[in-house]
């Protein structure tokens, strides 16, 4: 595995180890380490250091409310569907937003204080974009599994203390 | 009612140094324990969902004595690939409960009461009671003074007249060791100029962190003398499941068999249905475990090497094999001070054989957190006792 690869594989899952931690994991040294890092942010291949937040568990994220919105969208000559997405991505709500292929065209993650806030976003902003011509919207009712993590895991290890 | 008695046999094996400590640790609350000796991660999940499939289509009779054709198959095909050792899936292997099962037919297969076995020591736990009960003695082979890789003239300065078998296992359990590819050819000529059978553990053949693993019977006119041993429970963290496998020549297979037959009659049939897809689809989820054990054995060897314990280089496995000679204290007083003191769980060397004596056996198949925490504690244990 390439040294570039095992580097984000450690920081996939912990974003916060220090250069120095890497290097001693991946047996190599912390100056190379740090410049491999820096090529990787420069490059945009690490775009940001986030955390993975279990909502649920947390009394103020409880109240957040997020929908996946299904967007048709009519392409426009020349444009594809590029002068759309730009306009979607912009607005704040929009978490994530992606290109699919299948029955509809976007794939909007948007997230808001109250159910009301997301439908009026969906009814009074993203309805009336040019272009686009229909939306479904599913609101998330319980996360299982977010970036790879499964939430609320019960680590119930059985070994015993000491074996063979 | 007449007098009891019992196998005497059984009265020459001694109680099990890893028994002792396991009384004492469970004794104990707030443990960090690096004395396991089994996998942290959970079974792949496509291998558990194959299981819960069989389970539901109610597969659940018993195999073949063999085991199942696929499996024998699909270990045909990985020993190949992997280790470049090839195997006739319906005479050359056995489906077994585990290496250890695996272990104690071959070796009744193989020996008469008064045969010698050599034992590198120190060594994992099961070799010398299993060899006792056969008849056949114990002939132990010291690794200490090549760092505990056996080295083929010490093995050559221990052969008796009634040598019969050499048991080798690399990586090892507890040392972490791996015999280098040169020295395994080194062997290899003493087992032909003495006649030996082979019985090699390669059970952690897939924990190889720093070289291509090479298998003994791999090497040229190995096969023929070499019953081969291997398993799921650590690479592909299947320890409950009870699953390993003997491949070996036609001859000590059918009588092997024997045994098995009568003994064991078959391994789990659900475990051997789950085998079958950890050997075919599971490759990714291997790599990332053994690319994980492998970043943690890198902070073990950094650590042990700021805290200045030797430590002979664990190529493998999931376990190092420090020295804490240079604190003075025996293994035994070492680990029973760190467990009293500091809450940190560590085996004796001494359990593995005396060969074992002024070492102690870490397991770092634990998460990063624990390990960063003990190797504090260890290390503030020492610079005590040092004093």
């Amino acid at each position: 595995m390439k040294l570039e690869k095992q580097i984000l594989d450690l920081l996939k899952k912990d974003s916060r180890l220090s250069h120095k931690e890497i290097s001693v994991r991946l047996g190599s040294n912390e100056t190379k380490i740090s410049a491999l890092i820096k090529k990787l942010e420069d490059d945009g291949v690490i775009a940001r250091y986030s955390i993975i937040v279990n909502e649920d568990n947390h009394e103020d994220g409880r109240e957040k409310v997020r929908a996946l919105i299904e967007v048709q969208v009519k392409p426009e000559g020349g444009l594809g569907f590029e002068n759309v997405a730009k306009r979607v991505s912009q607005f704040p709500n929009v978490v994530d937003h992606y290109l699919l292929s299948g029955t509809y065209d976007f794939l909007i993650v948007v997230e808001g204080d109250h159910i009301q806030e997301v439908s009026s976003f969906v009814s009074g902003k993203l309805s009336s974009i040019e272009n686009i011509k229909g939306t479904v919207t599913h609101f998330i009712l319980k996360k299982y599994k977010v970036n790879g993590a499964i939430l609320d895991q019960n680590d119930s290890s059985s070994r015993l203390l000491v074996s063979p | 009612m007449h007098k009891r008695s019992y196998s005497k046999l059984l009265d020459k094996v001694p109680p099990s140094g890893i028994r002792k400590f396991f009384d004492l640790v469970m004794g104990q609350k707030g443990i960090i324990s690096l004395g396991v000796g089994e996998p942290d991660f959970m079974t792949p999940w496509v291998i558990r969902e194959r299981a819960i499939q069989v389970l539901e289509k109610g597969t659940t009779s018993y195999s073949s004595n063999q085991g199942i054709p696929e499996l024998c198959v699909s270990i045909q095909k990985y020993m190949e690939k992997r280790f470049n050792c090839s195997y006739d899936p319906k005479t050359e292997m056995i489906i077994t409960n585990g290496v250890s099962e695996g272990m104690d037919i071959v070796l009744r297969a193989l020996l008469n009461p008064g045969d010698d076995v050599l034992i590198p020591e120190p060594s994992y736990v099961c070799y010398s009671p299993l060899t006792v009960l056969t008849g056949a003695n114990v002939v132990s082979v010291p690794t200490h003074d090549s760092d505990f890789v056996l080295d083929a003239n010490v093995l050559e300065s221990s052969i008796t007249k009634n040598s019969k078998v050499l048991i080798l296992s690399s990586p090892s359990n507890p040392t972490g060791r791996i015999i280098p590819k040169e020295q395994l050819i080194e062997i290899a000529k003493v087992v032909v100029k003495h006649d030996l059978w082979v019985v090699s553990d390669e059970i952690y053949a897939e924990l190889s962190f720093d070289d291509e693993y090479v298998s003994f019977a791999s090497l040229p006119g190995m096969k023929e003398r070499t019953l081969l041993l291997n398993g799921f429970s650590k690479a592909w963290a299947m320890t409950g499941w009870r699953l390993g496998y003997v491949c070996g020549p036609q001859d000590v297979i059918l009588r092997a068999l024997k045994i098995h037959q009568y003994s064991a009659l078959c391994a789990p049939t659900i475990s051997q249905f789950a085998g079958v897809v950890a050997l075919d689809e599971t490759a990714t989820e291997v790599e990332q475990m053994v690319q994980s054990y492998k970043e943690r054995r890198n902070f073990m060897v950094k650590r042990f090497s700021d805290i200045d314990l030797f430590l002979p280089h664990p190529d493998g496995a999931f376990y190092c094999f420090p020295s804490i000679k240079s604190t003075g204290l025996t293994a035994e007083d070492f680990a029973l001070g760190l467990l009293q003191e500091h809450n940190v769980a560590v085996v004796p060397g001494t359990a593995f054989g005396q060969g074992g004596d002024g070492h102690i056996r870490c397991c770092y198949a634990t998460s990063m957190k624990q390990l960063e925490e003990a190797l504090d504690k260890i290390s503030k244990f020492v610079k005590k006792v040092r004093k």
